[in-house]
């Protein structure tokens, strides 16, 4: 009984006009994407062994295309293009921490120096090796790109050093404690240093070192790329499959069918609603919590709306958002409601945090009369089709202050920009970062890009931020609770919830995935197909 | 004729060139800027944007981009896709067979079905058989072609693994698997064309059976068939052949949504993204090919409309 | 869905006679034919009704559209009592923001048609009007314009202008300007070779009255229908857009918003988007159907195919006719009680041909005469089995040559037609395929019925075309018909219907659409070859001249009936009937009359008013009380000559010498109607 009401369930699915519609939205902007750290999986223990050499293909979907092969060039959510043949220094484990992967080791000499020791048994597909010159030569090319959208990671760098062929000293002009954590993606991939020395345009021509070789005659720009197993990998164990074909399926309805049809054996950002229907069908799970939803009130001067200047009217608003019902409503009940800006599961939680601000409708009132507001005010914030449900739930939580929202569309493409140009007072915010240290910098240093008009609320916690980043993380921990406070206490970012993304696995899929990165996929390795 | 069919031809190159001038003059008031979505985050910066418009060329004056693209194009060189610098020329081979494929192919089904439900609501005009095939024609105006595409996708792919769910990935398929993946796409977009023919050629054809020329025809004692195929069907055809040059542009609109349900490398979904994401090389590719293609089509029905209709010969 | 109208005379009985018979006034007609379909009133109901949803929306949604009652733990609700629609993934009653969607729907479509008509009407009437290199080059840019997928040439001027429902709907009503553009150019270029458009002109009128007082009355039509079913996909892409995130923004309510919020969630709540799909799918229906009621309505010709040739069945009921007698010895055709009813719209239905019966001899020319809307050209084509559909034809029999044809089935009846009689029909012209060579359409009768080879049947059609007169016959096979001139083109019928030599000729108006010196001709053909190949003739005609000329027995009918026959000496000298009588003096008359008798007042009235009676007693000045007592039956005597008048024997009517009535007509065309 229970697969005829999915089939019928999924049919209905299918039928209904909107799902239609849902595939011509079509997305296709970057910025829907999240963080990869902590990740679980629903596998039930796999008995069988994987293939002695590599053997089959594994076929992979990604929403977006790359717009470019070099790994410097395009941006993190889009990693799944770029594990299979690029190794990254370190790899991003379930916690959100790094491990060791081309680096084995890493610490702090001083708090402005991080410290990498390295393989020395890694080759890349062009025949030259792998050392500390090349990761010199690798994080320089990267600082000098202006245009990379990795720039602000090599930012604070001030040199590389390279003490021996296997240890190499990257310098800092603040400290950096989440640099290695950075290095598990995009901005820690490496590439040939044969390669960066002959100024090779890498867009179409990579020069890695990974577990599979991009194969050029068999890859369409846009479409599909084509890699094969590289018989050198010094990581031989994780390589089980001959081929990894990656797809681009830009239309979530699109990427379920392939999966469900058979024609593909990967597919990444899943609908969560398909969870329990895919997972009964003998379908693989794999959810990546880390993604963190909010409001960020950027008009804290009163430029633009003079009621955000006030910050009663700020904390006002912060106890309007109602976590749990914005997660039932906008993500099926899936994803963590605590008040903190990490949720449980992540080093950074601290559970003091949890219910630090939670619904209370009258409070809000009181504050809002308080500061002169009791009736409310109006507030416009730009959307587009995305942003519609998300920010159509802020209108609903926030209506029982009277401060009415009204959803003004836009173009995808432009808000960012209209956010950089303080168009805008208030705004939707999905911070990424797995890292206190790099989400205060983005969100609430007032030198971080959502600070257009100029507020100075945060100057005094500079000095706090510093200390805690020149310390190592386990001793840091503390301050960065502390910080945490400080700045939820100031209502300028307010979570609406912490969510994630979904992946699936098909039925012959075996093997432990490897999740690391910000890419909602899986990794090639580890993976192999049954029976092929 | 000759003569004309290359006045015909070289008539297009003014209308390319006028349609390159509007299409970059769009372009340049689109707000959205390319090196914005080139670094795809929200969190870029002020110098990062800056960089990126730099290398992107965007910073040049347009007059200086428009020379730049012009020259190029009279070479044969449409420039390259502003995000991932692909050559246009190159995409255009990739992606152009299928969207032509599809679009023959629904071609193919729609005048099919048009032909044989047209002609029979005629003849049956009035009865129930002509009520129940132009009830059903307005509702498959009304029904968009994603819609009845993702029902074959649920039915014929993926409950029933007949056909593919997707476009199948990789760049040498066989003609087998070309031709199979190219059935559900097909359908789905003649869908509309075939509710659109058939009322076309219902009203065409109730209106040369009304002509005196088709009692003629019965008079003389013919066949059936022979008054229907031959003597109604060539000038029913007139009319018919005016409707299908307006369809070659709205099956071109239609591909859209079905490249993106069936995820396929065509041109309507990658000139669709253009506009949206102001990748104006791409964006004037796509509106060259979609006028060329209409004018074309419309010199290919010029021809066939002089073989129906003998007086414009003469 | 086509109520066919009823076809009487040869089915050329156009909505505007019936209109002119009824006294209806043209915009009348027009509702009639509006209100009489259903599926075009269904729709305009439809609309109505959204209409009135938009208008009183606040009484009707019974939440607001924009603030939830439970906040967001409301979300995600079922249809229930509260929520007729659920709820949608804020919150939001679906009902309400339904009902307040027909707005945004109904507003955006009307915006995108007012923008069109606006920017496309003055162009397009001016462009046409004027033409010259302004027309160039405006159709140029349509062109350029119209080669674009709409959907895409909006996208690409809002991605210019940003998102928003008005920029939208103005973008999408620039795209549909052009159809606008094309649609008045063209039909002011048909209208302005018109005579009204001359006639004002030399009125002394400006050319922007003339071009809308004149021209665009004469357009609008076209445009009504067109703005209709631009309405419906406008209404369609103001949906599109908002779900694409282009048009309406997620503050507004409209259908495509709901689409678009519904899309995102739709792995959750699969109802969602079915609300504003159904109202946005009946919606584009009802508009759609409307616009091809309007279409329909403003078109002129009567709906319905030709080719639904039924069988001639034998009557229900043998009504005891004293026709009914057996046929003349020796006659080639015998037709006994040959009856054509049509259905009426309004239900029941109207016999045009009443129990119609005659015979013709071997090598004998009958005439049949009458005026427009008597019957006689569907008599011919009952005949022939080729009454449009949905006529019915009933004959106690009609035999030819001793072969009974009633309840033949179309494949044998079809066997008869072209090989056993052959037809030649009124307009030469247009009775010719535009399509394909004289030579071809000549060639087919011998193909089909004689089995020629190609070759074969070429050189016998030349032979044909020779015999008929046509000169260099050969060099003209392969010309169109529109190469031949009308007494050509006629010559070539002629020839058509003498390929395989028939039994019996039916010549229906054969010499009307020609003029004088050639119908001469045809006639004297005719002549000659009945008397070549010893067939009958039934000559259908009004034109008492050409009778006089040619025919050797008469038979008069009126509104349905023969109401007399015999020899045509006998008919046209000594009338036994008023109404042959007021033709016969009608006759000799040196102007062409056109229209009304001038012995007779009045009109054939519409099959639906002929009285049970004598069908001429309403027009006839020797009426009396035993005139509209009962059906008058034909009385025949044995000679052949009847009639259907209760009063014959006790009046005297004046006939006329047919031979005076011969040379009158080569004088002067005599037209007994219009």
């Amino acid at each position: 009984m229970g697969v005829k009401r999915r089939l019928r369930s999924r049919l209905w699915v299918t039928i209904t006009t909107g799902a239609l519609l849902a595939a011509a939205c079509g997305s296709g902007d970057g910025d829907s994407g999240a963080d990869v750290s902590a990740a679980t999986t629903t596998s039930q223990q796999e008995t069988e062994q994987p293939p002695a050499t590599p053997t089959g293909v594994l076929r992979m979907t990604s929403t977006l295309y790359p717009l470019s092969l070099d790994p410097q060039r395009d941006t993190n959510f889009k990693g799944v293009w770029f594990y299979p043949m690029y190794d990254s220094l370190t790899m991003q484990n379930a916690e959100g921490e790094a491990e060791p992967w081309l680096a084995t080791s890493w610490d702090r000499t001083d708090p402005l120096t991080w410290r990498f020791e390295l393989r020395d048994d890694v080759t890349f597909h062009d025949g030259s090796a792998f050392d500390a010159t090349v990761v010199k030569k690798n994080l320089e090319r990267t600082k000098a790109d202006k245009a990379s959208p990795h720039a602000a990671v090599v930012a604070p760098i001030t040199e590389v050093v390279v003490v021996d062929p296997n240890t190499v000293d990257v310098k800092f002009a603040t400290p950096s404690p989440a640099f290695p954590l950075e290095m598990s993606n995009n901005p820690g991939m490496m590439v040939s240093g044969q390669a960066i020395d002959s100024g090779a345009d890498l867009t179409r021509t990579p020069a890695g070192s990974g577990g599979w070789i991009w194969d050029a005659s068999a890859s369409v720009p846009q479409q599909s790329e084509t890699y094969n197993a590289n018989p050198n990998y010094w990581n031989a164990d994780v390589v089980h499959v001959q081929q990894v074909v990656i797809t681009h399926i830009n239309d979530i309805n699109a990427r379920h069918n392939a999966l469900e049809a058979g024609q593909v054996d990967v597919v990444d950002d899943g609908a969560i609603a398909r969870k329990a229907d895919l997972e009964s069908d003998g379908f693989r799970s794999i959810t990546f919590p880390v993604t963190m939803e909010g409001v960020i009130i950027m008009d804290r001067t009163g430029a633009i709306q003079p009621e955000l200047a006030d910050p009663k009217v700020r904390e006002a608003i912060s106890w309007l958002i109602d976590r749990e019902g914005y997660l039932s409503a906008v993500h099926n009940g899936e994803g963590s409601d605590v008040a903190g800006l990490f949720p449980p599961g992540i080093k950074w939680h601290d559970p003091a945090l949890d219910d630090i601000r939670d619904l209370d409708v009258e409070k809000a009132k009181t504050l809002l009369e308080e500061a002169g507001y009791p009736n409310g005010f109006t507030v416009r914030v730009g959307s587009y089709a995305a942003l519609d449900q998300k920010l159509g739930a802020l209108a609903q939580m926030l209506a029982p202050a009277g401060i009415k929202v009204e959803v003004v569309q836009v173009q995808s493409g432009v808000l960012a920009a209209e956010y950089r140009q303080g168009k805008w007072a208030i705004g939707y915010a999905l911070p990424r970062q797995i890292h206190p240290f790099t989400q205060y910098q983005q969100y609430f240093n007032n030198a971080g890009t959502y600070n257009p008009f100029k507020a100075t609320d945060t100057a005094d916690l500079t000095a706090k931020v510093s200390e805690a980043a020149a310390l190592d993380d386990d001793e840091a921990k503390p301050l960065w609770d502390e910080i945490q406070r400080e700045a939820i206490e100031r209502n300028i970012l307010l979570p609406m919830g912490h969510t994630g993304l979904i992946a699936f696995l098909g039925k012959d899929v075996r093997g432990e995935p490897f999740l690391g990165g910000e890419q909602p996929s899986p990794h090639p390795h580890g993976l192999w197909i049954a029976g092929r | 004729m000759l003569k004309l069919l290359v006045m015909r031809v070289v008539a297009i190159i003014p209308l390319l060139f006028l349609v390159s001038v509007v299409a970059f003059g769009l372009n340049q008031v689109n707000p959205v800027d390319p090196a914005e979505l080139l670094l795809g985050s929200q969190e870029a910066t002020q110098e990062q944007i800056d960089a990126a418009r730099q290398q992107l060329g965007l910073n040049e004056p347009v007059v200086q981009r428009y020379l730049d693209w012009l020259g190029g194009a009279v070479r044969g060189d449409l420039g390259n896709d502003v995000y991932t610098q692909e050559p246009i020329t190159s995409a255009i081979r990739n992606r152009a067979p299928i969207t032509l494929a599809m679009m023959a192919g629904a071609l193919t089904v729609s005048l099919t079905v048009g032909l044989f439900c047209g002609i029979l609501s005629a003849l049956r005009a009035g009865r129930a058989t002509d009520r129940a095939l132009t009830v059903g024609a307005s509702i498959g105006l009304a029904l968009p072609s994603f819609w009845i595409g993702l029902i074959l996708i649920s039915l014929l792919a993926v409950n029933n693994r007949l056909l593919p769910a997707i476009w199948p990935p990789g760049q040498d398929l066989s003609l087998s698997l070309w031709l199979k993946s190219l059935i559900i796409p097909s359908l789905a977009l003649g869908a509309a064309a075939s509710a659109s023919f058939t009322r076309q050629i219902r009203s065409a054809m109730i209106g040369v059976l009304q002509q005196d020329y088709i009692r003629t025809a019965l008079a003389k004692g013919l066949p059936m068939r022979k008054v229907i195929f031959k003597h109604a069907l060539k000038n029913a055809a007139v009319p018919i052949v005016t409707v299908i040059g307006f369809q070659v542009s709205t099956l071109l609109g239609g591909t859209v949504f079905l490249e993106i349900i069936y995820n396929i490398p065509g041109l309507g979904n990658w000139g669709v993204g253009a506009v949206l994401k102001n990748n104006s090389p791409v964006v004037i590719a796509f509106i060259m090919i979609a006028a060329t293609l209409v004018v074309l089509v419309n010199l290919f029905l010029d021809v066939i409309y002089g073989w129906l209709n003998p007086k414009v010969r003469t | 869905m086509a109520t066919p109208l009823i076809a009487a005379e040869s089915s050329s009985l156009t909505d505007q006679e019936l209109g002119a018979v009824g006294g209806m006034s043209g915009r009348k007609r027009f509702t009639r034919r509006f209100l009489r379909n259903k599926v075009a009133m269904a729709g305009a109901s439809f609309v109505l009704l959204l209409v009135v949803v938009a208008t009183f929306a606040p009484l009707i949604a019974p939440y607001d559209p924009n603030v939830t009652t439970g906040g967001l733990r409301s979300a995600f609700q079922r249809p229930s009592g509260e929520h007729w629609f659920g709820t949608d993934g804020t919150g939001l009653d679906q009902f309400s923001r339904v009902v307040y969607g027909t707005r945004l729907a109904l507003v955006a479509g009307l915006e995108a048609v007012a923008v069109s008509l606006v920017i496309g009407l003055p162009i397009g009437l001016a462009v046409g009007y004027f033409g010259g290199w302004a027309d160039r080059l405006t159709m140029r840019v349509v062109e350029a314009v119209v080669a674009v997928p709409t959907t895409m040439m909006a996208m690409a001027i809002i991605a210019a202008t940003g998102p928003g429902i008005q920029k939208a709907m103005f973008a999408v009503g620039l795209v549909y300007a052009m159809a606008i553009i094309r649609l008045a150019r063209a039909e002011v270029l048909g209208a302005r070779a018109e005579l009204y458009v001359d006639g004002a002109r030399a009125a002394g009128a400006s050319d922007n009255r003339i071009m809308w007082r004149h021209i665009l009355p004469n357009v609008a039509p076209a445009l009504i229908v067109q703005s209709t079913l631009l309405l419906a996909a406008s209404v369609l892409i103001e949906a599109g857009l908002s779900l694409l995130g282009l048009g309406a923004g997620s503050g507004q309510v409209s259908w495509g918003v709901m689409l678009r919020s519904a899309s995102q969630v739709i792995d959750r709540d699969w109802f969602q988007p079915w609300p504003a799909g159904i109202a946005l799918f009946l919606t584009v229906l009802a508009l759609n159907a409307v616009g091809d009621g309007l279409r329909d309505a403003f078109a002129r010709e009567a709906r319905g195919g030709r080719l639904g040739v039924g069988q001639v069945a034998r009557p229900v009921v043998v009504e005891p006719e004293r026709t009914a007698l057996a046929p003349r010895p020796g006659a080639l055709v015998a037709v006994r009680d040959l009856t054509v009813t049509f259905p009426r719209p309004s239900g029941g239905e109207v016999a045009v041909v009443q129990h119609v019966s005659f015979d013709i001899m071997p090598g004998e020319i009958l005439a049949l005469v009458g005026e427009s809307g008597s019957g006689k050209s569907i008599t011919a084509l009952a005949l022939l089995g080729l009454v449009p559909d949905p006529g019915r034809v009933t004959a106690s029999s009609i035999t030819l040559a001793g072969r009974d044809l009633v309840g033949l089935p179309f494949k044998e009846m079809r066997k008869i037609r072209g090989r056993d009689i052959g037809v030649v029909f009124q307009e030469p012209s247009a009775s010719l395929n535009p399509a394909y060579t004289i030579g071809d359409q000549v060639s087919e009768p011998l193909r089909t019925h004689l089995g020629m080879s190609r070759k074969a049947a070429r050189a016998r059609t030349v032979e044909l075309l020779e015999l008929v007169g046509i000169p260099q016959a050969a060099r003209r096979l392969d010309d169109y018909p529109h190469q031949y001139s009308g007494g050509m083109a006629q010559r070539v019928m002629i020839a058509m219907a003498l390929a395989c030599e028939p039994k019996l000729l039916i010549a229906d108006e054969p010499t009307t659409a020609l003029d004088v010196t050639v119908q001469g001709q045809v006639l004297d053909l005719l002549l000659g070859l009945r008397d070549e190949f010893g067939m009958s003739i039934l000559l259908i005609t009004h034109d008492l001249g050409v009778v006089a000329d040619v025919a050797d027995r008469g038979a008069v009918m009126y509104a349905g009936q023969i109401i007399e026959t015999g020899p045509l000496a006998d008919v046209f000298r000594s009338p036994r009937h008023p109404y042959t009588e007021g033709l016969m003096v009608a006759v000799p008359r040196n102007e062409r009359r056109v229209g009304t008798l001038p012995t007779i007042p009045g009109v054939v009235p519409p099959p639906w008013e002929w009285p049970e009676s004598c069908h001429f007693a309403p027009r006839c000045r020797y009426a009396a009380e035993l005139c509209r007592a009962g059906p008058v039956p034909l009385v025949l005597d044995d000679l052949g000559r009847g009639h259907r008048c209760v009063r014959a024997d006790e009046l005297t009517l004046r006939g006329v010498d047919e031979r005076e009535a011969a040379v009158a007509e080569l004088a002067e065309p005599i037209e007994v109607t219009g």
